[in-house]
């Protein structure tokens, strides 16, 4: 199907651990340089179906293909080269620096890629993702913001045409948040990296033209364009909480999503 | 200083130890004792059947305890962790031990039964950490640790039922080997702790940046491409062979796994590529000069050396326990 650098292609994807199913026939694919959300409430198997692409889950049934190739018979750097993971809890107490981090991240292209070109692409990362003036700081001496972007600078360097972000805002307060989506949405568009993102912020997805993806006890519930997330019913099925659209008194504006509450 | 200078510094330290160790001992020598046509033929003998070979293994041995304390703090993400407090230490004494206890401690075939004793002894302590560790993936620094003193007082025990066990001879011998003591008559003996220096620090170079990604997590490394289960393997493997060669000669001499790479770390950075070179001659010199004090202050007792590393390297673990490694 995605044959194309960037295109990914989850097929009947199934994962038990310890008898305990938290996969179940997941398939979904992603176009090169498309963003996707991916949504659903908590132990819906998001963080799981990630690390199944990404290659630290192993042991599942099915089949997962990155720029055409099927992931089950990648070596970690191959796949490494093909696609790049931002996890949800990023390094605590590491004592390197930034700029060492970043040229860690070369790893996988050692022997393959001259020293200009590794020094090229941290480069480029850092100052695609604004983190070159942090680049003599600790990891540890990093306030939140800069460490995911940090993060999102290390998948750049590391030179893959996918990277999976596993809640990239969770943990930041509104102005970080706005600020790692730019970052996102500037190394989605200016170098053609296809994103795949599990957020619980659907408004973060119907602001974008990406797909989402909705999962819900490892299955996918749902999968379409952000607008269909607006259909009555749709996300109190997927969340089970009812749910309310906001609408602004501009109607360009894209209705703002949330739970409905007892008292607002 | 920049890092070039403070890492030349401490080259030339460590070479500087080892130039001046063999010249103490019982007796203070000269190169005038030793050069010349008045040479006196007995103390020419002592320098360089005696004391070069003790010299060249006493830093040898250091290197490689240091070596795999970097490591280990490495795998198990753990400042702490180390072959003595982890217990491999005292596996391989234990294998040792098994091997002197059941009469294949002499001649030809001791030379190849006690490393070997010591290797599956060495091996058995760490499948038992690994099991613990990959059963409680939340395992803390303390339980890590716990587990290691848990292990180590399982084989010391065993060993004293050698000692208490054997004949008068042989548990004397148990008894100095186990305090960790560097013997050596001749160049060959002197050279017994030296492949295991090259595999280790080979080891830590060529996996240096492996080392550097797996500080960063398993999931960090793994994903920038880290063979990560193959890493581990071979590296332990190799770690705990390089210990139990050098405990098998050495005896189990503690914590210098723990205070070189500290020490190194504040000279050359974290990363495992500069920081190897240095933790190897901390560790070198290290064992170097607490093996001249050793022969040195009691003289002409020989105190083994082992008594004095733990003397000082239990004050500064307690330093490091207690919050010295935020530095």
């Amino acid at each position: 199907m995605n044959q194309t650098a960037g295109g990914v292609t989850i097929s009947g994807l199934s994962l038990a651990i310890g008898g305990v199913t938290i996969l179940s026939g997941i398939s979904f694919g992603v176009a090169p340089g498309e963003i996707l959300y991916v949504i659903g409430r908590n132990g819906a198997g998001k963080s799981t179906l990630f690390k199944c692409i990404v290659g630290v889950a192993r042991g599942f049934s099915g089949s997962i293909t990155i720029s055409g190739v099927d992931s089950r018979s990648l070596r970690a750097r191959d796949r490494a080269r093909l696609v790049a993971y931002v996890p949800q809890s990023s390094p605590g107490d590491v004592p390197y620096t930034v700029g060492e981090f970043l040229r860690m991240s070369r790893y996988p292209w050692r022997g393959v890629s001259s020293e200009a070109e590794d020094r090229r692409a941290v480069n480029e990362a850092m100052e695609l993702t604004g983190t070159t003036e942090l680049s003599e700081r600790k990891m540890s001496s990093l306030s939140g913001g800069e460490k995911q972007k940090t993060m999102i600078a290390s998948a750049m360097a590391q030179g893959a045409s996918v990277i999976l972000m596993d809640e990239p805002t969770t943990y930041l307060d509104y102005a970080h948040q706005v600020e790692t989506m730019e970052v996102v949405a500037r190394v989605n568009e200016e170098r053609g990296v296809t994103m795949m993102i599990v957020t619980h912020d659907v408004n973060l997805a119907m602001g974008s033209s990406g797909v989402v993806v909705a999962l819900a006890d490892g299955r996918l519930l749902w999968t379409g364009e952000p607008r269909g997330l607006m259909e009555p019913g749709r996300l109190d099925e997927i969340y089970g909480v009812p749910f309310r659209q906001y609408r602004s008194d501009n109607p360009g504006d894209c209705p703002i999503l949330a739970p409905e509450r007892a008292s607002l | 200083m920049s890092l070039r200078m403070r890492v030349f510094t401490l080259f030339a330290v460590a070479a500087a130890v080892v130039i001046t160790a063999p010249w103490f001992g019982v007796q203070f020598m000269t190169p005038f004792d030793i050069i010349g046509n008045y040479a006196d033929p007995m103390e020419l003998r002592i320098f360089w059947q005696l004391r070069v070979p003790r010299v060249i293994l006493a830093w040898c041995a250091g290197a490689v305890f240091g070596l795999c304390g970097m490591v280990f703090q490495a795998l198990f993400r753990n400042p702490l962790a180390e072959p003595s407090l982890l217990g491999v230490s005292s596996g391989a004494a234990f294998g040792a031990a098994a091997a002197i206890r059941m009469g294949l401690g002499t001649g030809l075939i001791g030379s190849f039964a006690i490393p070997s004793g010591a290797f599956a002894g060495a091996a058995l302590a760490i499948s038992i950490i690994l099991a613990f560790s990959h059963n409680s993936r939340s395992a803390s620094d303390a339980t890590l640790l716990l587990a290691g003193v848990a292990i180590s007082s399982l084989f010391s025990s065993l060993i004293m039922v050698f000692q208490y066990t054997g004949g008068a001879v042989e548990a004397y011998r148990l008894l100095s080997w186990t305090m960790g003591g560097i013997r050596v008559v001749g160049v060959n003996e002197g050279l017994r702790a030296f492949p295991p220096l090259v595999l280790t620090l080979f080891m830590s170079l060529f996996f240096s940046t492996e080392l550097d990604l797996i500080t960063f997590g398993d999931e960090i490394a793994v994903t920038r491409g880290v063979e990560l289960e193959k890493t581990r393997r071979l590296l332990f493997a190799g770690m705990s062979l390089s210990v139990a060669i050098v405990v098998a000669n050495c005896g189990p001499i503690a914590f210098i796994g723990l205070i070189a790479p500290h020490i190194a770390r504040r000279i050359a950075g974290s990363g495992h590529r500069a920081l190897a070179p240095c933790t190897a001659a901390l560790g070198g010199s290290a064992l170097v000069v607490c093996d001249t004090a050793a022969r040195t202050l009691w003289a002409p007792a020989d105190l083994p050396v082992g008594i004095i590393i733990s003397f000082l390297g239990a004050p500064f673990f307690l330093w490091l326990l207690f919050g010295g490694r935020n530095n």
